[in-house]
């Protein structure tokens, strides 16, 4: 059985290719079944039939979720927090390899230009690197400070919301669910996500006003000896059992 | 007003007045008491809030100064402070030391006041907030801290480390919020709230702790506000207050029933006293005021029986005397009138001795010429005669036998006549016609009651009292007295007949239990 372990950290306001995705598009991996630990919907529908007595497991765990799966004799893991790529970086029966950067953290305000907001890459717990692609925007700052809203379930999000606010761009850091993520157009303030190789920006958030934050990206991290990697011409990886 | 009413208020007032001062006494020392132990009870606890709150405050600083000691030990912390690589592990040093620490609280500022870490904001490194620490340089205050999701209030103070060439200042505390605020309580009965400046004061408040309070970048004042309910105290005062209102009410209550049975049983004796004496009369001395009591009413009801018993003896008395008088006037006035009628023939006398000596053979004619005045002056004396001959002159006493009276009695057919005399029944001094008379008219009101049939039984006894009792219909109480002021039944002339003999007459009678009279002689 070949054990998968997500660990999510954000999500598109716009439903994006997740990494998973990437990682399990290839023609060789396949699963008997495929189980999802947790509510979220991460890769269900991607994963084919490889062999008949092999299965995937899809967990979205937390941080020491992740390294007690390491611990615990799982065999491949898709993370983006320098703790626990540090930790598995350590132990040499691991092997990590940094994917593509696949995802933007903006921030979205629905009336006016947001304002620059420089230095936010120390706020995160994650792999990133300040927003490469701008879209055209203004540089009108907000007038007042009013809450930021984000995604509740992303850290990330979360973390750049908290920093806006400790600069004083915002308030308040206010979490909705993803359930309501139709709602988030109407906050003054949002901190959205979207994948880099998606659409261009006046197609993703053409309603609205978008300050590119960062450019995160996710990291794979496989068990020596049972588990290839093949990185394909997409620019993602298939994974190979070994025999 | 009369004399129940004075009674019932006397009995009311003697009964209410002291229990009213009681009741006002109790309360007044309960409330007191209560009062004071109340004040006692909230001066400790609040003393115990106020040991709380400094212990509180100096476990903040114990952790702070376990923090500080740590600090320089961190080789970690100290490349992260020097290496802008290792920014991360600073950033989130506040966060781990301060869960480790179990503060709520914690930053660590350079010696500029910059953040450099943030246990409880974490993203909120390189703000300046130099003026938090040089407001906790007194002590501990409660500071309102940012968050990301807005200000919190903790308890603060102030620490400080050297690391290397570097002073690094620790601001740690522990939230103030509705728990920490309900582990100041330390009796159920007590709320804790804290009052910022500007809050209005809410319940009652028993005390309040001031506390030193970081606002707007100044030092103000805050209150932690003791509040006790007093309604467990005014509870029970409204509890003894009913206590205290039943039992009066009780009280009155029972003052009411004792004023009336007592105004009853001391006003129902005077009252038929007063009616037994209102009845009394000079032709009605037949009044009893005989009482069994030995008390003040039977004194008053002896003293009146004796009274009446002089009334009779006086009454016969007077009686006699206006009888003589009245014999003395009829005999004057008879003298007067017998003078008056002899004096014509006295003076026609005189004339026939004039002539028989001086003209015997005149004396015919003479005679022929005065007969008819000695005729109108004979007729006038034999009218006078017969006049005074219709007053009944008054008997002399005599003794008399009145069981003899008692065997004269004659009944007619249909009336069984029973005699129960008693041989030593004395004899009586007095008028034998008005004995009969007595006897004759008790005994004929009694047959006369009887109807067609019955029983009429003539008692007498040894003590002097003749007793007359029948079967008939009896009488009522008002019957009885319009039988004694009427002429009709007789009884009014047995009740003078025997007020003159200075006699006791009793009648006892019922409707439908026949007629008991009985008349007691004085023997």
């Amino acid at each position: 059985m070949l054990l998968v372990c997500v660990l999510a950290c954000g999500h598109a306001v716009t439903p994006a290719p997740s990494p998973v995705s990437v990682i399990l598009a290839g023609p060789t991996i396949a699963a008997d079944s495929l189980h999802v630990a947790a509510t979220d919907s991460f890769g269900v529908g991607l994963a084919r039939r490889l062999a008949r007595d092999t299965s995937v497991h899809v967990a979205v765990v937390s941080d020491r979720g992740a390294l007690d799966f390491i611990d615990g004799g799982g065999d491949v893991l898709v993370t983006d927090r320098p703790s626990v790529i540090r930790y598995a970086s350590s132990r040499s029966d691991f092997a990590t390899m940094a994917l593509p950067w696949d995802r933007q953290y903006a921030l979205l305000t629905r009336n006016l230009a947001p304002p620059r907001t420089p230095d936010v890459l120390d706020a995160v717990h994650a792999d990133a690197r300040v927003a490469q692609q701008h879209c055209p925007t203004d540089t009108v700052s907000v007038r007042t400070p009013s809450d930021v809203y984000y995604v509740a379930e992303d850290s990330i999000a979360r973390s750049l919301a908290e920093r806006l606010v400790g600069l004083g761009v915002a308030r308040r850091a206010m979490p909705f669910s993803r359930g309501l993520l139709t709602l988030a157009p109407l906050a003054e303030l949002s901190i959205a996500t979207r994948p880099i190789a998606g659409e261009p920006c006046d197609r993703d958030w053409q309603w609205w006003h978008a300050g590119p934050l960062i450019d995160t990206r996710s990291h794979l991290i496989v068990r020596r000896g049972a588990v290839g990697v093949v990185p394909d011409t997409a620019g993602g990886v298939t994974l190979e059992t070994t025999p | 007003m009369s004399f129940r009413a004075r009674l019932f208020m006397a009995f009311g007032l003697i009964a209410l007045l002291p229990l009213i001062g009681l009741a006002i006494g109790v309360r007044r020392e309960m409330d007191q008491r209560l009062t004071a132990q109340y004040r006692s009870r909230v001066a400790a606890l609040t003393a115990v809030t106020r040991t709380d709150l400094a212990q509180t405050a100096t476990a903040v600083g114990d952790r702070l100064a376990s923090l500080r000691d740590a600090l320089p030990d961190d080789a970690h912390l100290r490349t992260a402070l020097r290496d802008p690589g290792e920014r991360a592990y600073l950033l989130d040093y506040a966060g781990q030391a301060m869960r480790m620490t179990g503060l709520d609280m914690l930053q660590l500022q350079d010696e500029h006041g910059r953040i450099l870490s943030s246990g409880h904001f974490r993203n909120e490194y390189d703000r300046l907030d130099p003026t938090l620490p040089h407001l906790l340089a007194g002590g501990a205050a409660l500071v309102n801290v940012r968050t990301p999701d807005g200000p919190r209030l903790v308890l603060a103070r102030l620490d400080s480390a050297r690391i290397g060439d570097r002073r690094i200042t620790l601001v740690g505390g522990i939230a103030v919020d509705s728990a920490f605020l309900g582990r100041l309580r330390t009796d159920s009965t007590l709320t804790v709230s804290l009052a910022l400046p500007g809050d209005a004061a809410r319940g009652d408040i028993v005390a309040d702790i001031p506390f030193p309070f970081v606002s707007n970048d100044s030092l103000a004042t805050a209150r932690f506000v003791i509040s006790h309910p007093s309604t467990e105290l005014d509870a029970l005062r409204h509890s003894v207050d009913r206590w205290f209102a039943a039992a009066v009410a009780l009280v009155a209550i029972a003052a009411t029933l004792g004023a009336v049975a007592l105004a009853a049983r001391i006003g129902h004796p005077l009252a038929a006293l007063a009616a037994e004496t209102e009845r009394l009369d000079l032709d009605r001395l037949d009044v009893h005021f005989a009482t069994n009591r030995d008390d003040e009413i039977g004194t008053l009801s002896r003293v009146l029986g004796a009274l009446v018993r002089r009334l009779r003896s006086s009454t016969v008395r007077l009686r006699e005397a206006e009888r003589r008088a009245t014999v003395g006037d009829l005999s004057r006035q008879v003298t007067h009138d017998i003078k008056n009628g002899l004096a014509p023939l006295r003076h026609v006398l005189r004339h026939f001795d004039q002539v028989a000596r001086d003209d015997p053979s005149a004396l015919a004619p003479v005679f022929a010429e005065r007969r008819a005045t000695l005729d109108a002056s004979v007729a006038y004396l034999d009218a006078l005669a017969r006049n005074y001959a219709l007053l009944t002159p008054r008997a002399e006493p005599q003794r008399i036998d009145v069981n003899a009276i008692a065997r004269a009695v004659v009944v007619p057919d249909g009336i069984t006549l029973t005699l129960a005399l008693d041989p030593a029944m004395p004899q009586i001094t007095a008028d034998p016609v008005g004995v009969r008379r007595i006897v004759e008219n008790i005994a004929s009101n009694a047959v006369h009651a009887m109807g067609n049939g019955g029983t009429l039984t003539i008692t007498t006894t040894a003590g002097g009292q003749l007793t007359i009792e029948d079967t008939g219909s009896g009488m009522t109480q008002e019957q009885l007295a319009r039988a004694f002021e009427g002429p009709g039944l007789g009884l009014s002339i047995v009740r003078r007949l025997v007020t003159d003999l200075a006699a006791t007459l009793t009648v006892d009678t019922a409707p439908g239990r026949g007629t008991r009279v009985a008349v007691l002689f004085h023997v």
